[in-house]
């Protein structure tokens, strides 16, 4: 078995061992063969049904679009309009990230391979996960924290994979007993339970990364062992996970008074809609950068801070709550500038202060002195990084 | 459907790969390439440094865009982007292992100057990583994966042998038409077998010619071939390769113990000038001297005979 293809989930072969579509464009492309309507007739066709598959493994087909960046629809494929609607945009950001962005390294393994259909499915995979961690940041963080606690309990012996991908996917079907036979709990009964944890992992849950991730994996992982004595001993992930994402971002909706539940959170009605930004692709890589390093400055600064560890952990809390409020949707303003508004831009740009310290944990009479702290990190971090380009140019 | 936009976006690109010309000489720091080894990953090989005898330290590289603590972005809007460069599984190869032909790109000096700081950061142990980086890092999709690919695309590298150039037959004894096999158990290749331990467990026979688009050019041995194997290691991967001497034929391998008993043979196969890989389970080739050869399917004698000795690393 190949590595590509064994990356994939080994429910359903994704890359049919005859199919060559993708191979032939990139040999079109490469020797520079002609772009008419009919010869990309296919490749439009399996890109499509290839990002249709991927969004659904990714349990992103139901999601609203906004999810994965794409503003302005309520679904994927609007009704009666084939051609038109959420999918396209989506196809032809993929087409680019694929086959514009990287047709060299395409090209280069064409040099070793016959067939790099495989390597184009890889491709949609690191593309929908790319976006679904910029524009779903709560959802993505969800989703690993359980999937890592749903692995370590894995590891550990206690929870058992029966049935779909082995490393733990929205398919997998989870028992504490490995030879159990009762049919999978339903979904009602698993959302009936969880939520209920969210009261002792948030806001750990969404603010605790890096090294200190392992701390509410763990928790969690406590929690999904009590899930054996509360009740369903056979469950699918996508159960699980569903509820925690949905409670997650409800409570979080709260704090930054969007109305996001299971709705896009691109505001209410469609004039607020339609006032999406239009910014080129590349405009758009360059914010997105420029926003990663002054998120990832900040970060630092707050390592290096002189003061104490509690202040360290408040202040820190608060950044994320601020990188997310600025990293999702999509309003007028880039993401990078959203900080700012949201750091110096006064109480009316900010999350009311009670709810803030409500659900992150903070007394409330500090918040404004961790806020004017960030605000003065963050503006040393935009002086840092007049000095470098958004993009290195070569 | 997005057609229209889409012929004046590529219209650059593919002006720009028409006119990509790549320098046919030697390897050199800068380079990006692929190699036979690790065909079957999705992974360059991008070359930061050379040693005065020839050695040149090389990184895996992918189009994964999860980069974590010792990796390097290397951006779209720079010479060889996109990309990420894990440097933490830096590794001096030997410069044949390079083929011209297979050369797919070229970083820009900052880059490889950027990437050559990282590699001594990380063997240092003075690497600060960065609070993004770190989140990566315990991502367990970005886990997955350097698992999966460039780890795994280290141990082959490091396996393989480079290409040689042979005169036909040159080294064949007079009669003893062909046979080589190599070890390609070499440092590094214990975290490849712990890769695919998880993979291979399962099967409770010999894996035969699982990948025959990798091709790994062999050389002459004298006297026996010792392979040292990890005691932890529960497969051992054989590469056999049959030299272009051989007249395409059927025939089949035989792995004999001292004793001369069989302890596995292939079915029946057209032979021709291609390399095999073969995974034994370690239970089936205790430490001790083992011969291998090809045996014509019509009879007589085998067309090629090669003495190995399987033992335990101390």
């Amino acid at each position: 078995m190949s590595a590509i293809r064994s990356l994939w989930p080994r429910k359903k072969p994704a890359v049919r061992e005859d199919s060559h579509v993708f191979t032939d464009h990139v040999r079109l492309l490469v020797e520079g063969g002609p772009l008419d309507g009919e010869a990309l007739a296919p490749l439009w066709t399996a890109l499509r049904s290839a990002l249709r598959n991927e969004l659904r493994r990714r349990g992103l087909w139901e999601s609203p679009p906004a999810y994965a960046g794409i503003y302005g629809w309520d679904s994927w494929e609007a009704s009666g309009e084939t051609r038109r609607g959420a999918l396209e945009e989506l196809l032809f950001e993929c087409y680019s990230y694929i086959f514009v962005s990287r047709l060299r390294g395409l090209e280069a393994q064409l040099k070793v391979k016959p067939n790099i259909d495989g390597l184009v499915f890889l491709n949609i995979r690191h593309f929908l996960h790319e976006r679904q961690k910029e524009h779903d940041p709560l959802g993505s963080q969800v989703f690993e924290v359980l999937r890592s606690a749903v692995r370590m309990a894995i590891a550990e012996g206690t929870l058992h994979v029966l049935e779909g991908d082995e490393g733990v996917r929205n398919d997998t079907l989870l028992s504490f007993s490995p030879g159990a036979r009762s049919p999978a709990a339903s979904r009602e009964e698993i959302a009936a339970l969880v939520p209920s944890w969210n009261d002792d992992l948030l806001p750990d849950l969404v603010t605790l990364r890096g090294q200190r991730q392992e701390e509410v994996v763990r928790r969690l992982r406590d929690r999904l062992l009590d899930l054996r004595r509360e009740g369903p001993g056979v469950f699918r992930f996508k159960d699980l996970v569903d509820p925690l994402k949905a409670d997650v971002r409800k409570r979080w909706a709260a704090i930054l008074d969007q109305s996001q539940g299971e709705a896009a959170p691109q505001g209410g009605g469609e004039e607020e809609r339609s006032r999406v930004r239009v910014v080129s692709p590349d405009q758009r890589v360059e914010e997105r950068q420029l926003f990663r390093w002054l998120v990832d400055c900040v970060l630092t600064g707050l390592r290096r801070l002189d003061t104490s560890e509690k202040t360290r952990e408040y202040l820190t809390a608060l950044w994320q709550l601020v990188r997310l409020q600025a990293s999702q949707g999509e309003g007028l303003e880039a993401p990078d500038a959203r900080l700012g508004e949201l750091l110096e831009g006064g109480d009316e740009e900010r999350p009311s202060l009670r709810r803030v310290a409500e659900q992150l944990r903070i007394p409330r009479e500090r918040l404004p002195g961790l806020y004017e702290t960030l605000g003065s990190l963050l503006e040393g971090c935009r002086a840092a990084s007049m000095g470098r380009a958004p993009v290195k140019a070569f | 459907m997005p057609t229209d936009d889409l012929r004046e976006r590529l219209l650059p690109s593919t002006a720009r790969a028409r006119a990509r010309r790549l320098s046919e000489g030697p390897p050199e720091p800068g380079d990006l390439f692929v190699l036979r080894a690790t065909g079957d990953l999705p992974v360059e090989w991008a070359l930061l440094d050379r040693r005065p005898q020839g050695d040149l330290l090389a990184v895996p590289a992918d189009a994964n865009p999860l980069a974590g603590s010792g990796d390097v972005e290397v951006p779209a809007t720079a010479p060889g982007g996109p990309l990420c460069l894990r440097c933490r599984l830096s590794v001096w190869l030997r410069s044949g292992l390079f083929e011209p032909g297979l050369r797919s790109g070229k970083l820009a000096p900052e880059t490889v100057a950027e990437a050559l700081q990282q590699v001594r950061h990380l063997e240092a142990g003075t690497l600060e990583p960065s609070p993004l980086a770190e989140e990566v890092d315990a991502e367990s999709e970005y886990r997955d994966w350097i698992r999966e690919v460039p780890e795994k695309a280290r141990a082959l590298a490091l396996a393989a042998r480079p290409a040689v150039s042979r005169k036909r037959g040159s080294w064949l004894k007079p009669g003893y038409s062909l046979a080589a096999l190599f070890a390609v158990l070499a440092v590094g290749l214990g975290l490849w077998a712990a890769a695919l331990r998880r993979e291979v467990k399962q099967l409770s026979a010999p894996v035969f010619d699982i990948s025959p688009q990798e091709v790994v050019l062999g050389e002459t041995h004298r006297g026996p071939t010792v392979l040292e194997i990890p005691p932890q290691d529960d497969h051992v991967l054989l590469t056999l390769v049959v030299d272009a001497s051989i007249p395409p034929q059927d025939a089949r391998f035989e792995i004999l113990d001292a004793k001369g008993r069989s302890v596995w043979r292939s079915d029946p196969l057209r032979l021709t000038p291609r390399d095999f890989r073969l995974f034994l389970r370690r239970s089936d080739l205790p430490d001790g001297t083992y011969r291998v050869r090809i045996v014509p399917e019509t009879g007589g004698r085998p067309l090629s005979e090669s003495t190995f000795v399987i033992q335990t690393r101390r």
